[in-house]
């Protein structure tokens, strides 16, 4: 019973991970109809920039998650702003401000008069791709389908992976965060703080969020735009703010998803990200456009893979949890092809 | 009919150029053969006849590293090392004092596939093959260098190289090392027979198998049993389930076959759950970071890690004084690591395969198999056991291993407690 | 009549015939013969030049990119890339889990050779098989699901497929991986390790373009066979809208199926060529990467179009190459350099993943609908011109 239990506790400190993740995925999906593969380097980022914070800057921990968080959701606004919104003069010119960067840093140019030249240069070519679209009087906006960008992330998802790697090393990092190696007696079951605290962190973030998404104005505004895109436009709402602060409540999430998933002895490493394709079940199995269900599908995903992981045959082969949550999956979906809580399509002929 | 004759057009066209296409390649080869004659020729200085990656003057040697993918922990320094050598050899002068070599480096990530598709592109292009870090990767090029016939030397210490025609390897392999540590602990160290259970945490691969087979060996000759062995596949983070089930196993003392991402979660799921066996590791267990951690004095008091390399600046062994001058010297960044020392030794094996064709006089592919068979034993100085190389089945690796404890004040945070220890029964180890 | 059809302009179709041509333009039929001109000499010539009369770097790139080996590889993807275009581009079903069927199809060829030495004529089409029959057996699955969804169950397929490949070790040798050397490709008197023809040796590098080269062309001209033919319009129209489809008399189930495992029947054959050129292959050959590799192809070449899958695999196996090459023989500032990032900023493989990454953004920014579309909106420039708006 105890060999139960304790492998339930950790499979709910899973779970909470993965329903941190999951949010993100369904925040942007339910405002933009994206998969947004890039999602795995947003968390990615979020633990380096926690342990840069804490490690590099000396600040307080939590601080430092609070600090990544923010830094992260602005990555998501940007990257939302700048290549999925998808001018032509914009991703432009954010393109070329970048390049004039990169060129200044091999020039060992100082850091902040590179990037002086970088943002130079990209005010440059933004005034320069918007007076070539004035003339050439090609269309202002490239619509981008959604599978060109579900693309584009996973193309973001290499670049900002690599950009990370380079930036902090392949090495594995410590992130001296104040919960290692302690744990909570509780008779036989020993939880760690780690975990104990990912649980928290993620109480805490998600009750944010459905406070934000029931009670705030763009919360409901968000909701419109995902029921109906063109209502929305009609009504009033600004859907270019919608898809901004969805990516930004991603980032937001993402940001503290890498800080408990980079806690430990070495733990951070630039593989970190590949987490989030384990996450996936749990999106299914919750219904992609439900916030609820990220939840709740998170939790039961990380229970079954733990559960499987604790009591599976030998004969299963090493590792078959992870491949368990995908055939859970797989069975929800044959029975139940949007996920327990998803919207099903409505299809008319 | 007449839409078709297009397609007559293109079969006749076809058939020209299977002729041209042959007529071409001859024409290449006559006159590819004469540039190679005329330019050995000309090449007064070169006494040597040229070769794939050898231009008379400068040997080329082809680096397969990992620098950007799980283990470029290890590759990063292990590269280094390497460099480091040739960079002095080539101050001296190079491959028997005249021919420098040039590194042609690649990066597989750690991925076999990768490794097999970088290593397509330089072969044209290198002699010989100065490192393959990691098993899979060496497993998967094992079949490309025996159609190319081109020697390489892995860095990793898998038994299965020991009888690879093409492979030169290095050091004790990873069954020699469980062997030595499990002996070392029951003979000289602190462990019981009779009151100690052994239990064993190993990756689910070739890697750890190798392992594994060495524990076996071992609990053969002392006389235990294995209780448990708990796997993992590369990646997983969480290990308390695997910590669970070796604590309710009544484990006290396990052998531990992993890299060295894996070190910091799974001891750390350990020492969390106060969880305080006696470890076992075999080197890649090790990299310096966690010696900085707060996982440290778990480490101290419960980790024993097998190796063949001896103490950092230990200069009392001559092969390590050298290292330490050509390191100062030639890159003098470098922070103390094992990876290091076994990237420098592993340098001096191909010198001195390379010195072998050079004495024999050809440096061709052919000639640097035959120089291989006739190298004889090889001594490193001290950095790890003499090797004896020749025809696969004759070849006589070391058997030797240091234990080494974790001493967070140390260079690279490990001190060797007892050096070069060698099981009575391990020579009896079918390698 | 006769006349008349002679005067035609060739892009005035007439009858079903006309619609049906392959090579309906005179243009068409000259790009033929120079592409057969270039599989034959491409080998023969590109072996011993050396581009000298070009700048240092453009010779190092160009020197990379018409590498045999390169382009051995190239048409392993192209192929892999045609078959997964006639699930998703024509289709419109997206699997992610491209790279399991190559896996079948590798695995399966390693394990007839290694265990029966069956010849190529026969490992071969074993490959082939094997993947139709997964495929045709995974297809049902795509019945009931469809978008977003279908893409995360083949992401599942993934996880699965690598733990079979990981587990079942009989067949697969497990996490080691199997020698595939026993499949060998020879093909009667021809040895592609290197062949000999007219008393003359090729190496097998050149031998090896031949035969990727040619199945290239043969699943090209299969694909290109099914789309414009009455299968072809069936997945089309399921790809458009498949309730519609359904009700002018599409057999849903029958086609998606079909499609599945002709995709992966494809994709199995790519994997064994895969296999004959990597002489050994482990679960790793068939991770997650490698599908979304392909995904990445057929969106950058063009969904729905045989050539644009040819050009996305020129391009997204071509471009690392180059990279590679131009960072190693030129000394990129800050690239590489002193391994270790002692020196450099960032390594090569970094380097070029990152602009891997970036290149796919770009060219769907510029033309989401791939290097296709953009060469079918320059040829209509032209054409229309001067009336060109």
């Amino acid at each position: 019973m105890n060999e139960f239990l304790q492998a339930l506790i950790d499979g709910v400190a899973l779970g909470a991970q993965y329903a941190l993740i999951v949010l993100g995925f369904v925040v942007i999906f339910r405002a933009t109809g994206i998969i947004n593969f890039a999602q795995g380097a947003l968390v990615l980022l979020g633990a380096y920039l926690t342990y840069n914070a804490h490690v590099t800057w000396g600040l307080n921990f939590y601080l430092s998650i609070l600090i990544s968080m923010v830094l992260v959701a602005a990555v998501g606004v940007l990257i939302q702003r700048s290549i999925l919104q998808l001018t032509f003069r914009e991703t432009g010119g954010v393109g070329a401000g970048l390049l004039a960067w990169a060129i200044a840093q091999y020039a060992e140019i100082e850091s902040w008069p590179a990037f002086g030249i970088g943002i130079a240069a990209g005010i440059v070519a933004w005034l320069l791709l918007w007076g070539i679209e004035r003339r050439s009087s090609a269309s202002k906006y490239n619509e981008l389908p959604i599978f060109g960008a579900v693309m584009v992330t996973i193309g973001l998802l290499f670049a900002l992976k690599q950009l990370v790697a380079s930036v902090w090393g392949f090495a594995e990092l410590t992130m001296q965060d104040p919960w290692v190696l302690s744990n909570l007696n509780v008779g036989d079951l020993s939880i760690s703080h780690a975990k104990l605290w990912t649980i928290g962190l993620a109480i805490v973030g998600l009750g944010i969020f459905f406070v934000f998404d029931r009670f705030t104005k763009i919360g409901i505004a968000m909701r419109a735009v995902h029921f109906d895109q063109e209502a929305a436009v009609a009504q009033g709402i600004p859907t270019g703010l919608v898809f901004g602060v969805a990516w930004g409540i991603a980032g937001a999430v993402a940001g503290l998803a890498g800080a408990t998933a980079g806690a430990g002895v070495a733990q951070l490493t630039p593989q970190l990200d590949l987490v989030v394709f384990l996450a996936f079940p749990a999106i299914i199995l919750g219904g992609f456009d439900s916030p609820g269900g990220a939840v709740v599908g998170g939790v039961i995903i990380g229970v079954v893979q733990n559960l499987v992981k604790v009591y599976q045959l030998e004969a299963w082969g090493v590792g078959f949890d992870r491949v368990g949550i995908f055939i859970v999956m797989i069975l929800v979906l044959m029975v139940r092809p949007y996920g327990l809580f998803g919207t099903p399509e409505v299809r008319r002929v | 009919m007449k839409t078709k004759r297009w397609l007559r057009l293109l079969a006749v066209l076809f058939s020209f150029a299977l002729v041209a296409a042959s007529c071409g390649d001859d024409d290449d080869e006559s006159a590819d053969d004469g540039d190679t004659t005329e330019d050995t020729g000309d090449d007064g200085g070169g006494e040597l006849e040229e070769a794939p990656g050898f231009d008379g003057e400068t040997i080329r040697v082809g680096i397969i590293s990992d620098l950007s993918g799980p283990a470029a922990v290890i590759g990063e320094p292990l590269t280094n090392g390497n460099r480091v050598f040739f960079e002095a050899l080539n101050a001296e002068g190079g491959i028997a004092g005249q021919y420098p070599v040039e590194l042609v480096e690649v990066d597989s990530t750690y991925n076999p596939a990768t490794g097999v598709q970088v290593y397509n592109q330089i072969k044209e292009d290198v002699a010989v093959i100065g490192q393959i870090l990691g098993t899979p990767v060496t497993n998967a090029i094992i079949e490309s260098l025996e159609q190319d016939g081109i020697i390489a030397s892995p860095a990793s210490l898998d038994s299965l190289w020991v009888r690879e025609p093409n492979l030169i390897p290095v050091g004790a392999p990873y069954q020699i090392q469980m062997i030595n540590g499990f002996d070392h602990y029951f003979n000289e160290g602190d462990g019981d027979v009779d009151s100690d259970v052994v239990c064993a945490l190993v990756q689910d691969d070739p890697y750890g198998e190798a392992g594994l087979a060495g524990l076996e060996f071992a609990a053969e000759n002392i006389g235990f049993e294995i209780e448990a062995i708990t796997r993992y596949v590369s990646g997983d983070t969480d290990f308390s389930a695997q910590m669970n089930e070796l604590e309710d196993a009544g484990c006290t003392v396990n052998a531990f076959v992993a890299l060295p991402s894996v070190t910091g979660s799974a001891l750390g799921a350990a020492a969390t759950n106060g969880y305080a066996p006696q470890w076992i590791g075999t080197s890649p267990t090790w990299i310096n970071v966690l010696a900085q951690s707060e996982l440290a004095p778990y480490l101290e008091a419960n980790f024993t890690v097998i190796s063949d390399a001896p103490d950092w600046g230990d200069t009392s062994v001559p092969g390590m004084e050298r290292l330490i001058a050509d390191q100062e010297e030639y890159a003098p960044d470098q922070v103390p690591d094992g990876y290091f020392i076994f990237g420098y030794y592993e340098a001096q094996s191909i010198t001195a395969l390379l010195e072998k064709a050079v004495e024999l006089g050809d440096l061709s592919r052919e000639g640097i198999q035959t120089a291989l068979e006739e190298l004889g034993t090889v001594s490193y100085g001290g950095l790890t056991g003499d090797y004896t190389y020749g025809p696969p089945e004759e070849r006589v690796p070391p058997r030797n291993s240091n234990i080494a404890a974790v001493v967070p004040d140390a260079p690279n945070g490990l001190e060797n407690q007892t050096m070069d220890y060698e099981a009575d029964y391990v020579d009896d180890f079918e390698l | 009549m006769a006349v008349l059809t002679r005067r035609r302009n060739h892009r005035m179709v007439v009858d079903y015939a006309d619609d049906l041509r392959l090579f309906g333009t005179p243009w068409k039929r000259v790009g033929l013969v120079v592409l057969v001109g270039l599989y034959l000499f491409v080998p023969v010539l590109f072996a011993d030049l050396t581009f000298s009369w070009l700048p240092d770097i453009a010779q190092t790139a160009v020197q990379a990119f018409f590498n045999l080996n390169t382009l051995a590889y190239v048409g392993v993807f192209a192929i892999g890339a045609i078959g997964l275009n006639l699930l998703t581009g024509y289709t419109g079903q997206i699997s992610l889990g491209h790279a399991v069927f190559l896996g079948v199809g590798a695995y399966t060829a390693a394990y007839v050779g290694n265990t029966y030495s069956w010849p190529m004529i026969l490992w071969l089409p074993a490959a082939t098989l094997a993947g139709f029959l997964v495929g045709a057996a995974i297809g049902p699955f795509a019945l009931r699901l469809r978008g977003l969804y279908l893409v995360v169950v083949t992401l599942g397929l993934v996880f699965v497929g690598d733990h079979i490949f990981r587990n079942w070790e009989s067949v697969t040798a497990g996490n080691t991986g199997v020698s595939t050397t026993a499949a060998e490709p020879v093909l009667g008197p021809l040895d592609f390790t290197g062949l000999e023809l007219f008393g003359h040796e090729f190496t097998t590098e050149q031998s090896m373009f031949w035969l990727i080269w040619f199945f290239v062309a043969l699943t090209a001209l299969l694909v290109k066979n099914i789309v414009r033919t009455r299968p072809g319009r069936a997945l089309q129209a399921i790809r458009e809208r498949d309730l519609a489809a359904e009700i002018i008399g599409v057999d849903l189930s029958r086609y998606k199926i079909m499609a599945f495992a002709i995709s992966s029947g494809i994709a199995s054959l790519a994997g064994a060529l895969y296999g004959a050129l990597q002489l050994f292959v482990s679960p790793v050959d068939f991770a997650l990467l490698v599908s979304i590799q392909f995904i990445a192809i057929i969106i950058i070449g063009g969904l729905g179009t045989v050539y644009g899958s040819i050009i996305g695999a020129l391009l997204i196996g071509g471009l690392p190459r180059i990279i590679d090459e131009l960072s190693r023989s030129q000394d990129l500032p800050g690239v590489g350099g002193d391994v270790g990032g002692v020196d450099g900023l960032i390594s090569v493989s970094s380097l070029n993943q990152i602009i891997f990454g970036l290149a796919i953004a770009a060219v769907l920014l510029i033309e989401s609908r791939g290097v296709a579309a953009l060469w079918e909106r320059s040829k209509l420039y032209f054409r229309t011109w001067p009336f060109t708006q």
